[in-house]
Parts: structure tokens; C-alpha cells; sequence
């Protein structure tokens, strides 16, 4: 099932967003997607489909902002910004992702 | 996502979806741009892209559904479209609509008689303050009526009562142009007060008016007043003779009066008259008065209660023969009205709730056969970018679509069932039902609940779906299998359970009603008919005081001689084979035959008693040409008495002589 797959990703989906936009500042979706991509040396994939969705969401949660801009290119796109309780969220889900992996990391090495 | 952001989302500039679409465009332009940068042509980089990009529809409707106005919109949509199925297959439609029709129906006319007499407020202005006023043993918890000498010392000593009052049955038998028996209540100062009755003319029944000889008074109602005096303006002065005894009219009540008594509602009470107590009332031990009263301002039902707990332990102290082991308890007037009832309702109310239950796995069993007939269309709908939600929502529009279409066939059927109960209900309690607008509201709102309940399961199976196995395999239907045939079983299973339930439910009551029915009384009932005769006191009728606590009511010398008249005119009648007159008709109820353990309590031995007050009880009844069995066995009908007097065995003594 499509929509439990993302359910699964959506918290590091969210977390990978607003770490992006934390350090780079405002950027559209594509923008965001081609960053990810790049940044995790082409490891990591972000599912367009799922990413709108995201955003709109944390638009909703008021972790986010966005405006219609310009690109250099001289298309219109929709740009996001992070807000003050979306770097609140970000120190927390950042927190809680170092724990998960030091959790996880730690049973592994165990087995 | 809470309701508020949807619905702020409808006043943001443009709508979501609209942005969204601009904003997957954008997306796919980029990647395009920079799929060609990579030397790829224009046409195969926009392939690519968009076959990345995957169902760009769902997406949308992904994001969609955080919009009110999308919801709202879907909604419409799935209506419309679920008319257009509902049409198509007309046979399932009219078959499904039928079955949650009669479903309906049942639970709204039984709703209407819980709404009558469980949620209809008594018609008394701030009816919480109104409380019946009872005797309890502190040994078994049972309210009892009060002893009238009780009841006088609570109106005396209280300080927590507004007004206290007690009324009991009263007829009157008047002798104008023609015998007329008027049916009424004799009322104690006070309990006219109590329910707020208001006279429209004259006055209300006075503390002076029923002292003892002053009590030829009495107050119509307005129905009384229309039918007998035709509405006349003068009638106070006026005089109603019955019997020995003349009445003089001092008051009419508004029309809106329905007077309380006993624990109901007593519509057909036209008059009333003062309730004068004589001292052998006093002294009785009798507990037989329905007291009403109305709590004072600002007094709580706890503190009233401490207060008639404390006169009732000095009324012990006083009178202990009288009084010891008894209290009182304060009831308030809507629980003393639907407390036995109350309990049959809501039976009854779960019994026809399991029919809609019934209703409801039959109309999901076939719903979810229609299913493998439109697995093409859920299919090609998944294809087209429909989410599972969204599916589900059509599903659910669709089954809520024909509960609510049933709704108004079911308010047809309720109606006709209030009907029959009211042409064939016992008694007054179904006369006047109506379906009000509590009533309107429980059909909508089981409608809409009904819908959800039997479209939820289909609903949910037929939205999960394998849409590759269905696009390949969709004539067939072989994957659908396993899963869809266990819940069918479920289905089935439960619909055989609850009918079983509701069978055996069924088959229990009429079992017991056969019974009843079905007890010889131990004389041949068929063609006997009966009917009572009420006698004005005073003229058959002597009181003559308490003998050992208990109040003996002397009939005049001449009743049996016009018995025996009466007896003997009734069996010259053409058709009557022959006549009997007893106190109590058989099998009517024992009400009056508390009498009986009375008699017969240990200290009085059963002889005089019975003696000095049944003389004319049976007479002829046993000569009944009808009752061969009861020939051989005279005491048959006396062992049944028995049997439902139960645990006093002296009381046999007394049924044997009456016998």
C-alpha cells in the first residue's frame, strides 16, 4: 500500500524539508528535491508525490511559509521558508532522529 | 486536519488544488530542462518526467482533501453519481430501500412512544420541583401510599412543602334527564395548588371546604364545563345532584389542566371534589393516599428529604403500633411517572433495535454481492487517480443515499404503526402519540447512522483493491476471494445470530403470554361478559368506623334485596342464560383482593370480618350453569387467589369463606 509507505517516510521526509530550508534558506519543491538528492551524495531519492502533499501539510502546521517568486529562469514558482516554530520542530526532530540511530545503531552492533 | 483550517483554505487566494497543479507543473518543467540538459529530446524527457512523477491525480486528490471546499465538492459529485447507480439497478435499490424502510420504521414508532411517555416533560410549570410524597418499610425497599393521618401530620409539621396534597378516585353518579356516572378525583386541599391548576372562574377547592360535612362542593373541568353547561359564565352557584347528595359548582379549571394522580396522567378526571376526612380515616392503618407536593423555593430534594426522614421518625415515636419500621421517601413526580414503564420501553426499544440490526446485514450481505459487479468501475476510478478515502466516501454517500431514502417510507410505516397501537394499544397510553419533532430527529439521525453502519464494511472491502489483479482479472474475480467470502460468512453468521436473538426473544414472551391466556381459571369463560356497577355512598353505603385498624364500610340493609332484583331482571334479558354480581369480577386483577390479607391477619381471625363485609360477594356466581369444573371443585378458583396472594397462609381462611 502506496499511502502507508509514505507514512513511514513522512517523519524524515518532514525532517529532511526543514533542515533544507534551515540551512539553504527559501527554495521551491524542485529545489528541495534536487538538494536532498545532492546533498546525500545521490543516496537519497525524495518521492515527488509525496513531497507536495508534505509541504502543504507543514504549511498547515505552521512550520513553513510560502510565496509565489520568480526563478532566475524567469518561471514562477512557489517558494518555502522556514518559520521560528519550524526550527523549533527541526531542534526536535533532529533530537529524536540522532536518538533513533543511536538506538538502532547500537542493537545492531549487539547482533 | 481540524474542519477550521479546511475551511480556511477556501478563502486563500486561489484554491489549493489550483496551486498545487502550478506547482507539480513547475516541478515537471525543471526536471524536463534538466533531462535535456542531460541530452535527452524534449518529447522523451516529458515522458520520463511524468512517469517519475507517477499518478499525478492522486496527488492532487491527496492534497485536495485537506480543502473543505473539496470535500464539499466530492460530496456533490458522489451523490450525483450515486443516484446514477442507485437508478441503474433498480431491483436492488427498491429491495435495500424496503428492508431499511420496515428497519426504520419499527425503531421511529416505538422512538414515538418513548418520546411520549419517557421524554415528554408532564405539562406543570418547573415540574422539578413537583415530588410524590410515599410511604417506605426500612425493612424491604418499597414505597407504599401514606395513611391519612400521615398525611395530615406531613401538611401540618413540614416546612419545606409550597403545598401538599393527595387525591383519590371519585365518581359521580348523576340523576338529571338521564343517569350519568362522571369520573373525578376527591382532592385535599393543596394538590390542586401543588400542579399549578388555575381556575378560569370561581375558586379552587379550600382547607375549610374539606372539613368534614362541608365537602358538597366541586370544581369542573373545562371539557365538563363546555359539554354540560355549554361554556355558560354563571354556572358557579349552580348545583349538580348525585345521589343523596347535592354539589354546589365553585370553580371551572383552565383547559390546559391535566391532573396528576395515583402515577399517570388522568385525562378523562372531569371534576373534583373536597376529600374530608372522617376520623375513622384518621385512625386507619391503611396506607392508601397518593400524596403530590411542590418543594418550596431554594429548598433541595436532599433537604426535604432529611426534613420528612425526621417527621416521619417522630410519627414512629408517637404511634408506634401505627408508625414503627415505616419512612418516607421523596420521589420526584417524572421518575414516579416512568418508572415502570421506563424499563418495558427501553426493551422494547432494544428488541426492534436488533430488527435494524437485521436490516442492516441483510442490506450489507447484498451490497457487497453488487460489489463484484463494479469492480471494473472501482478499477478504472483507481486508475484515474482515486484514493482509497475517496472511494470509501463514494461508497459511504451511496449507502447513507439510500437509508435517508428510505426515511420517509419508514415515517409512512411508523405512522401507520402508531395507528394501530392506538386503535389497538391497551388503555390511554398510546392515544395520543404523534410523530413530533423528536421523533423527525431520531429518523434522521438512525437514517444517516444506519447508512454508515451497513455501507461501512462494504465499503472498506470495496475499496481494497489489488488494482493490477483487478485490470487483468477483473471477469473473473478470482482474487477477491478468500476475504470477501469470510466477511459474507460474518455477514450471515450474524444476520442467523440476531434473528435467533430476536426469535427466541419472541418466542419467550408469547410463551408467557400463552400461559397467562392459557391458565384455566377453572370456569368456561366464553360468552361471559361483565361490567361494574359503582354505587353512590350514603345511599347503599354507610361508614361505620375502624374495626381493629380497618375500615369498615357497611353496605345499607336493602343492598341485597336490590341485588337480588337486579340479578333477577338482567337474567330475564333476551340472551343472558344467567347472572352473578360479585365485589371483584374473576381474573380481573387483584388489586382489591389486598383485602383479603387483611382480613385475615393473625390477630383478627378471618370470621367477623369477612362476615360483616362480603355478604353480596359471590352471589350466584358459582350457580353459574357454565362452570361444570368448578362443580367438582368449588375451591379452585380460591386456590388460585391463594397462589397469588402467596406467602400469608392465614389468608386462605379468608378466600374459603368468601368462597
Amino acid at each position: 500500500m502506496r499511502r502507508q509507505k509514505n507514512d513511514i517516510l513522512q517523519g524524515t521526509l518532514d525532517l529532511l524539508v526543514l533542515k533544507a530550508l534551515h540551512s539553504q534558506g527559501p527554495m521551491h519543491g524542485y529545489g528541495l528535491t534536487t538538494h536532498i538528492h545532492e546533498q546525500s551524495l545521490d543516496l537519497l531519492r525524495i518521492e515527488e508525490g509525496s513531497l507536495y502533499p508534505a509541504l502543504h501539510r507543514m504549511e498547515q502546521d505552521g512550520w513553513v511559509r510560502s510565496e509565489w517568486r520568480v526563478t532566475e529562469k524567469g518561471r514562477k514558482a512557489r517558494f518555502y521558508f522556514i518559520t521560528p516554530s519550524g526550527q523549533e520542530q527541526l531542534l526536535r526532530e533532529q533530537e529524536s532522529w540522532k536518538r533513533l540511530t543511536k538506538g538502532v545503531a547500537l542493537v545492531l552492533r549487539e547482533a | 486536519m481540524s474542519w477550521f483550517k479546511r475551511l480556511r483554505n477556501n478563502f486563500r487566494g486561489n484554491t489549493i488544488s489550483q496551486r498545487i497543479s502550478e506547482e507539480i507543473e513547475f516541478h515537471l518543467e525543471e526536471r524536463v530542462d534538466e533531462l535535456i540538459e542531460q541530452g535527452m529530446s524534449a518529447e522523451e524527457a516529458r515522458a520520463l518526467a511524468t512517469r517519475q512523477f507517477g499518478n499525478r491525480t492522486l496527488h492532487k486528490e491527496t492534497t485536495r482533501e485537506m480543502d473543505l471546499l473539496g470535500w464539499v465538492e466530492a460530496l456533490g459529485k458522489n451523490i450525483r453519481y450515486g443516484f446514477r447507480m442507485l437508478a441503474r439497478d433498480r431491483g436492488f435499490t427498491t429491495v435495500a430501500v424496503l428492508t431499511l424502510a420496515l428497519g426504520i420504521g419499527i425503531n421511529t414508532s416505538i422512538f414515538s412512544l418513548i418520546s411520549n411517555r419517557l421524554l415528554k416533560p408532564l405539562p406543570y410549570k418547573d415540574v422539578d420541583r413537583l415530588v410524590m410524597v410515599r410511604e417506605t418499610r426500612l425493612d424491604v425497599p418499597e414505597d407504599r401510599t401514606a395513611a391519612v393521618s400521615n398525611f395530615v401530620a406531613w401538611r401540618d409539621r413540614n416546612r419545606v412543602f409550597e403545598h401538599i396534597g393527595t387525591s383519590n378516585d371519585a365518581t359521580l353518579s348523576t340523576m338529571e334527564e338521564e343517569p350519568q356516572r362522571l369520573i373525578g378525583l376527591r382532592v385535599q386541599y393543596g394538590y390542586l395548588e401543588a400542579l399549578g391548576a388555575k381556575p378560569i372562574l370561581g375558586r379552587l377547592i379550600s382547607l375549610e371546604d374539606c372539613k368534614l360535612g362541608n365537602g358538597e362542593v366541586v370544581v369542573l373541568s373545562h371539557q365538563l364545563w363546555q359539554r354540560r353547561y355549554a361554556g355558560d359564565r354563571h354556572v358557579v352557584g349552580k348545583v349538580i345532584p348525585a345521589g343523596m347528595r347535592n354539589f354546589t359548582i365553585i370553580g371551572v379549571l383552565s383547559p390546559d389542566f391535566v391532573p396528576f394522580s395515583f402515577d399517570s396522567l388522568q385525562p378523562e378526571v372531569e371534576f373534583w371534589i373536597p376529600y374530608e376526612f372522617t376520623n375513622t380515616h384518621m385512625r386507619s392503618h391503611a396506607r392508601y393516599l397518593w400524596v403530590t407536593a411542590r418543594l418550596k423555593d431554594g429548598i433541595s430534594l436532599e433537604h426535604a428529604q432529611a426534613e420528612m426522614t425526621r417527621i416521619a421518625s417522630q410519627l414512629a415515636k408517637e404511634n408506634p403500633e401505627k408508625n414503627r419500621g415505616w419512612g418516607v421517601t421523596l420521589v420526584p413526580i417524572t421518575e414516579a411517572a416512568t418508572g415502570d414503564v421506563r424499563k418495558g420501553l427501553l426493551t422494547l426499544q432494544g428488541a426492534v433495535g436488533f430488527v435494524l440490526l437485521l436490516a442492516c446485514a441483510n442490506v450489507a450481505g447484498l451490497l457487497l454481492a453488487r460489489l463484484s459487479s463494479r469492480q471494473h468501475e472501482i478499477a478504472m476510478r483507481t486508475a484515474l487517480g482515486a484514493g482509497r478515502g475517496r472511494l470509501i466516501f463514494q461508497f459511504l454517500t451511496e449507502s447513507v443515499m439510500l437509508s435517508v431514502l428510505s426515511a420517509p417510507l419508514a415515517l409512512l410505516i411508523a405512522y401507520s404503526g402508531i395507528r394501530v397501537l392506538a386503535l389497538y394499544g391497551p388503555g390511554d397510553n398510546f392515544r395520543n402519540l404523534a410523530i413530533d419533532h423528536r421523533v423527525l430527529a431520531f429518523t434522521a439521525l438512525i437514517s444517516i447512522l444506519t447508512g454508515l453502519v451497513f455501507g461501512l464494511i462494504p465499503a472498506m472491502q470495496g475499496s481494497r483493491r489489488n488494482l493490477a489483479a483487478m485490470l487483468t482479472d477483473s471477469g473473473r474475480a478470482t482474487t477477491a476471494g478468500s476475504s470477501r467470502q469470510r466477511l459474507r460468512s460474518v455477514l450471515v453468521v450474524s444476520t442467523i445470530a440476531i434473528a435467533l436473538v430476536l426469535l427466541t426473544g419472541t418466542g419467550l414472551m408469547l410463551n408467557t403470554f400463552i400461559r397467562l391466556v392459557g391458565v384455566d381459571p377453572g370456569f368456561d369463560t366464553k360468552n361471559l361478559l361483565t361490567f361494574q356497577l359503582l354505587l353512590p355512598t350514603g345511599e347503599y353505603f354507610k361508614d361505620e368506623g375502624t374495626r381493629n385498624g380497618i375500615a369498615v364500610v357497611r353496605p345499607s340493609p336493602r343492598l341485597p334485596l336490590v341485588f337480588e332484583q337486579l340479578l333477577e331482571r338482567l337474567s330475564k334479558l333476551p340472551g343472558v342464560q344467567s347472572a352473578a354480581i360479585s365485589a371483584t369480577p374473576p381474573l380481573s386483577g387483584w388489586r382489591h383482593q389486598t383485602a383479603f390479607t387483611l382480613d385475615a391477619s393473625p390477630k383478627t381471625g378471618p370470621d367477623t370480618q369477612a362476615r360483616g363485609r362480603l355478604p353480596y360477594r359471590q352471589r350466584g356466581l358459582f350457580r353459574h350453569p357454565q362452570g361444570p369444573t368448578l362443580a367438582g371443585s368449588p375451591f379452585r378458583f380460591a386456590r388460585l387467589l391463594q397462589r397469588s396472594l402467596g406467602r400469608n397462609r392465614k389468608s386462605i381462611h379468608g378466600t374459603k369463606i368468601l368462597a
